[in-house]
């Protein structure tokens, strides 16, 4: 027998076990850590259009004595929007330059980017779209937009989901009967005509703040009722357990019982669950893009950057506006590993010593 | 379990009520109606938008329409007529379900013959190169956008012209033996199935693997292997059969879903399906074509349930009814 | 007929056989030898067309869209129009795109009465239907007892009719009509041919059981869709394809007397979207891409000898896109204006109007929503109608400062340095502009209008909705503040056919619709012009009449033209005969003159 150990403590030995999953969740903190501070790693605003630079691919960064450098570019053909370096014009690369004013954390007003080079040259490093916009710039800010909506998704699914799946095992009778014929209807909904339907009563002039607002409470209200499905399965199970029964027989309240007992011995199974349905919401939102309803231009998404790129021309010529649908790729793929990194670590056989099965 | 079939059959009526109501509701809050379009057409004069809109029951308040359509599918099994086609729904849909059920089939088909042999593998030979590679294509699966993929997949077969760029038949069709049909059809079949049944193939597998892993650590297996079974017998008799019960009953739901979540495939690649259809229906707010396809995937996705529940009763004698 | 190449599936089997394969299987041709037979006599009237040609083979057009309905009557969407009127079913007078020009039809020949309320239409001698059926006046007039009735939605009812009334068509003898209008219209003609003759024969009955609406869906069988056009529908698949053969009884011969059309085949394959048309096209599978979006047009360019294709440019479309700003004075039921006063106020004022069109950046347009390659636009009416088009409109070029010197002079500066003009009280010049946001066209467009705006201190807020959503502003509430919308125009190009767009009454007038008297003088005096253009018969004066309201139109900017991309089709060596216009269908609309030149041939590889 070996120490006893805090559930923490075992968690983390075996999430340590898994590479995969680390992975994942370095992957995930440098997006959302990118996610954070676009205003200051991105060197240029998600609108700014430079219309003589469409569709410039990602620009080299040279080193010299002087240190890194780029290029000027000039127009070889415009139809087909070839570049060529100007070799005349060298623009240094210069660190922690000032620029457009932002907020750090929406707070403290600042006004200094981790990169930039002087005017009139320009540095994109993942080049620019069709109307000249900075694609790192771009995917920088709509990453703030593709990865929350999957917090604030399941944050809100979440919540509906526990909350009425709690009640409902829990009590029973007709509180239950009722839930579990709305989220039967919900869910007899085919999930794909649910979400192009009610993306069509969208309110279509908003701004994209609301916008967005509104496409996450699409997403979590189809989410949130499978989730209550399984919570309420598992309560009920839960409630037949014997410490449950001892709970309420030293005479705990029902909301004591449900918060203090239930709830988090369902937590393990949350915290897995909210993890892999994070991609649903990120792959919700580049669907809604596809069919055109999503976040609108100019406003970045890594969903409707995507839609952009859904070209031939673009995907033959122009391969680097591909990059957001990559992203979207590491990412729920950063979830998956993470997902299963935290379900063999979570299992609640190894945390609770062969409870349940 | 008569009994409860029976239940589970009436359970059905409110359920399908329930849910034309709420789609017709969603369909009512969309802004505009079906002649929005043709209002927009200076070439088609107001007078005769106004008299479309008498034909349809357009100009009456959505509760009017909602009575009347029920009334002709509990009366008449009536499903309405389409704005844009001027026809019985189900005439228009009849034809596309078909091809949307073939490609769910083929989607089924590579979903299932690659996800339990690619599973059960995975659970055996656990944290072995196999099981490494199966998973990183299952995570794969499930992390490519869905019209990124079906992108990447046209435009391969564009270049290399191993595959037809999108469509169910060929020009020649009509002039090929009934074999050369047939394969016509599965040439066309393979890149939409591929992509609609990548999903499905991974979560399933993922499934698989761990409900087989499951089995495995369970006190029957190690008396299996204790009484000295050939650990080949061990796994493929007494563990991978119960690993699979609850995957099997899936299988229903399964392919109801695929039904359903065809939109991207067909739309992108140009399988001539349900989807592509109701699509083009929402878009145009073809009011009862859209309803007619919602009710007809529902239904199925409820009675996908519904043989769910009861293969599970049949496979599992843990569970009851009453 | 003996196929060549291998079923196309083989190339699963054979991927190495694959240029082999595809020399022999490239659009699948049928290669017939023997000499073209005419089963049926010839029709005594016979339509002599100036052009020769070889019979067989099979042309494959991939369309965007596909039919909804079988029935020329009620059809009224262009995926639709394009397979029926025209390749399935014909009208009395032909309008071609190409010259533009009219041209006899159905009838052979007509006259008009001095007063122009009588036309006398003489019907081609012995033409059949695509069943053998023959035609005459009876068809004709059970033809337009259809469209008059009120109770099936006959799309171009309305256009025939003068005032409001009904004309009225009498037959003479079978072979000849005769046609009265209640007052002087300008384009008889052109309406009159864009009413598509059905057959009496097949579908009286159901018109008589009150169901003519029903009739000729998607469903019917392919036996029962009879017309007097050069094919006949065979085969309908659904979201797929739909297979049209020649008809027997075509009523046009070329110079040798043999009976048109040339194709055995032609086959309109639906495509999801322009990008799987554009790969069906590249890889050989269909015949004619039409149009060429501008981004595929350098991929094509380069292509042209290894595909054995030709590109064409046909310069500026015929459609427009432009912006205006809602003119609309008017009140929602509950006493609020449908747009702010002091709003109003600036969009009323010609000067800010003017200094829209002046700080709209059309190049930059051009350069970048339109990928390279386009035209700007001021007008509402392009170079490509050849027949209206008037050169002497007035153009606000592209010029910001004098897009600032306007807005100066209105009073509108920016006086609290935000970079944004305010006006005399205060207000922030700022709008909201919409555009609909299936049209990635105009999305872009509209992107690049922001920007420009704002540039000359104006802030706008583009805001792409749903189109159904766009339409309803529009035409419902009145509540928006500027629009981006293009004009399709229909064919043939004539003004009276779109007076709706002019005419301060019109539904389609869209800055300002439905005016019960004209709001300013400007607009007062093209409703004048527009009668002109609607009842004068003489088609100098109509001219002059719409000349007059393109320049004051053009004066007013009631419209704000912005760019538009040339309209650009391809298509293979092989196919020949074709003579693309502007006016869609831009290359099938002469679709019985097309035939298939065996030697320039076939696409030699991938």
């Amino acid at each position: 027998m070996s120490v006893a150990r805090s559930p923490w403590q075992i968690f983390w030995k075996e999430f340590r076990k898994s590479p995969m999953a680390l992975l994942g969740a370095a992957v995930l903190v440098f997006f959302y850590g990118s996610a954070i501070f676009a205003d200051f790693l991105a060197p240029y605003s998600m609108i700014e259009q430079n219309r003589d630079l469409g569709y410039l691919p990602p620009q080299r960064v040279r080193l010299a004595s002087g240190g890194p450098f780029v290029y000027g570019t000039k127009l070889v053909d415009p139809v087909r929007n070839r570049y060529a370096e100007d070799q005349a014009h060298r623009y240094p690369v210069r660190f922690f330059v000032s620029g457009r004013p932002y907020r750090i954390l929406g707070l403290v007003p600042a006004s200094v980017h981790l990169f930039g080079v002087d005017a009139p040259g320009g540095i994109h490093l993942v080049g620019t779209d069709q109307f000249g916009r900075d694609v790192l710039s771009r995917l920088l800010y709509g990453a703030r937009i593709s990865l929350s909506i999957g917090l604030v998704g399941i944050a809100i699914s979440f919540s509906i989901g526990i909350l009425v799946g709690g009640l409902s095992g829990y009590f029973g009778g007709w509180i239950d009967e009722g839930t579990m014929r709305v989220t039967e209807i919900l869910l007899s909904i085919p999930v794909l005509y649910l979400i192009v339907a009610l993306a069509a009563i969208l309110p279509p002039e908003m701004p994209s703040d609301r916008k967005y607002f509104l496409i996450v409470v699409i997403l979590s209200f189809i989410g949130w009722a499978t989730l209550a499905r399984i919570v309420r399965g598992l309560v009920l199970s839960l409630r037949e357990f014997e410490y449950v029964t001892a709970a309420k027989a030293l005479g705990a309240g029902t909301f004591r019982v449900l918060l203090r007992h239930i709830i988090p011995n369902t937590l393990s199974f949350l915290i897995v669950a909210a993890t892999v349905s994070v991609p649903g919401y990120i792959l919700g939102e580049v669907f809604l893009s596809f069919l055109g309803v999503g976040i609108q231009e100019p406003t970045a998404s890594w969903g409707n950057m995507l839609t952009a790129a859904q070209s031939v021309r673009v995907l033959m010529s122009f391969p680097w506006i591909l990059a957001p649908g990559y992203l979207i790729f590491l990412t729920v793929l950063a979830f998956n590993f993470l997902g299963d990194g935290l379900s063999d670590a979570l299992n609640p056989r190894k945390i609770q010593g062969g409870k349940g099965g | 379990m008569r009994t409860f079939l029976l239940r589970r059959f009436l359970n059905m009526i409110p359920l399908l009520f329930g849910i034309s109501l709420l789609s017709f509701g969603v369909m009512e809050l969309a802004p505009g109606d079906f002649l929005d379009t043709i209002r927009a057409n200076d070439a088609i004069p107001p007078e005769l938008v106004e008299s479309m809109a008498k034909r349809f029951a357009l100009d009456k308040p959505w509760y009017v329409r909602y009575e009347r359509w029920l009334g002709n599918v509990v009366l008449h099994a009536d499903f309405g007529e389409s704005f844009s086609y001027r026809q019985p729904v189900f005439s228009i849909m009849a034809p596309r379900l078909g091809n949307t059920l073939i490609l769910a089939l083929a989607a089924a088909l590579i979903t299932w013959c690659l996800a339990i042999p690619l599973g059960i593998l995975a659970a055996v030979r656990q944290y072995s190169w196999w099981d490494k590679t199966a998973s990183l294509i299952a995570s794969f699966g499930l992390s490519i956008p869905e019209v990124f993929f079906a992108l990447l997949l046209l435009l391969l077969a564009a270049k290399t012209g191993w595959f037809p760029i999108g469509g169910m038949h060929s020009l020649d069709y009509d002039d090929l033996t009934p074999l050369g049909k047939a394969l016509d059809i599965a040439h066309h079949l393979v890149l939409p199935a591929i992509v609609l049944g990548t999903i499905p193939m991974a979560s399933r597998m993922r499934q698989m693997r761990a409900n087989l892993l499951d089995v495995l650590r369970l006190e029957y297996v190690n008396t299996a292997r204790a009484k000295g079974l050939p650990e080949r017998q061990v796994i493929w008799k007494h563990a991978v059969r119960n690993a699979l019960n609850p995957l099997i009953t899936l299988f229903g739901l399964t392919l109801a879903a695929l039904l359903s979540g065809s939109f991207v495939v067909e739309v992108v690649m140009g399988w001539p399906g349900l989807g592509a259809l109701t699509l083009e229906a929402l878009r145009k707010q073809d009011l009862y074509l859209v309803m007619g396809s919602v009710m007809l995937a529902s239904t199925l996705l409820v009675l996908g349930n519904l043989v769910a529940d009861v293969l599970l009763a049949v496979v599992d004698p843990r569970i009851r009814y009453d | 007929m003996i196929r060549v190449g291998l079923p196309r599936w083989a190339r699963l089997a054979a991927p190495l056989a694959l240029a082999v394969v595809l020399a022999g299987g490239c659009g699948g041709k049928n290669v017939s030898n023997a000499k073209f037979q005419d089963p049926n006599p010839l029709p005594e009237g016979a339509d002599v067309v100036p052009v020769t040609g070889h019979h067989g083979g099979r042309l494959v057009y991939a369309t965007i869209s596909e039919p909804k309905t079988f029935n020329p009557i009620i059809a009224n969407e262009t995926s639709s129009t394009d397979i029926l009127d025209g390749p399935v079913y014909s009208g009395l007078v032909e309008f071609d795109n190409g010259t533009q020009q009219l041209k006899p039809g159905l009838a052979e020949s007509w006259e008009r009465s001095d007063d122009g309320r009588v036309w006398t239409f003489h019907l081609r001698k012995g033409v059949r239907w695509s069943d053998g059926e023959p035609f005459d006046v009876d068809d004709v007039l059970f033809t337009s007892k259809v469209v008059y009735d009120e109770k099936i939605n006959a799309a171009v009812r309305e256009l025939i009719k003068s005032e409001g009334k009904p004309w009225v068509w009498e037959k003479v003898d079978s072979l000849t009509l005769k046609v009265t209008l209640p007052a002087p219209f300008g384009p008889v003609l052109e309406v009159i041919g864009s009413v598509y003759i059905v057959p009496r024969h097949k579908l009286e009955a159901a018109y008589n059981a009150g169901r003519f609406e029903q009739m000729l869906g998607i469903t019917t069988s392919p036996d029962s869709i009879v017309g007097t056009g050069p094919y006949r529908v065979t085969e309908f698949r659904p979201g797929e394809s739909c297979t049209l053969k020649r008809n027997p009884h075509y009523w046009k011969i070329d110079q040798n007397h043999q009976r048109l059309p040339y194709f055995d085949t032609v086959v309109f394959v639906a495509c999801p979207d322009y990008n799987a048309s554009y790969l069906k096209f590249q890889s050989g599978d269909s015949d004619i891409q039409d149009p060429v979006r501008p981004e595929d047009a350098p991929s094509l360019q380069d292509d042209q000898k290894k595909g054995n294709f030709t590109l064409t440019n046909l310069g500026p479309d015929i459609a427009t896109n432009f912006l205006w700003f809602n003119l609309n004075p008017g009140k929602d039921a509950s006493g609020k204006p449908f747009l702010e006063p002091y709003k109003l106020a600036w969009f009323k004022d010609v000067r800010f109007r003017r200094a829209a069109s002046h700080a709209m950046d059309r190049e930059g347009m051009i350069k970048t929503a339109l990928q390279g390659s386009g035209y700007p636009q001021y007008g509402l009416i392009t170079t490509a109608n050849k027949r209206w088009y008037d050169p002497n409109v007035p153009k606000f070029e592209y010029d910001p400062e004098q897009a600032k010197t306007l807005l100066d002079q209105m009073g509108l500066k920016d006086r609290n340095g935000d970079g944004i003009r305010e006006d005399a009280q205060g207000h922030k010049v700022e709008f909201v502009l919409y555009t609909n946001s299936e049209n990635t066209i105009r999305k872009n467009l509209g992107q690049v209008a922001k920007d420009c705006f704002a540039k000359v201190g104006i802030s706008c807020i583009f805001q792409p909705i749903e189109f159904n959503t766009l339409i309803s502003h529009i035409r419902d509430d009145h509540k928006y503040d500027s629009i981006i919308l293009g004009l399709t125009g229909g064919v043939p190009p004539d003004p009276a056919l779109s007076q709706n767009v002019y005419r301060s009454t019109g539904l389609t007038h869209q800055w300002w619709p439905q005016q019960k008297t004209p709001g300013t003088p400007a607009e007062a005096q093209i409703d004048k012009l527009m009668d002109v253009v609607v009842q004068e018969p003489d088609s100098t004066k109509r001219k002059a009449a719409f000349d007059k309201v393109q320049e004051i139109l053009g004066e007013q900017q009631f419209t704000v033209g912005l760019a538009r991309e040339p309209l650009m089709v391809a298509v293979r060596n092989r196919v020949k005969g074709v003579r693309p216009s502007v006016l869609r269908l831009h290359v099938m609309y002469n679709i019985e003159e097309l035939y298939e030149d065996k030697g320039a041939g076939q696409v030699a590889s991938r």
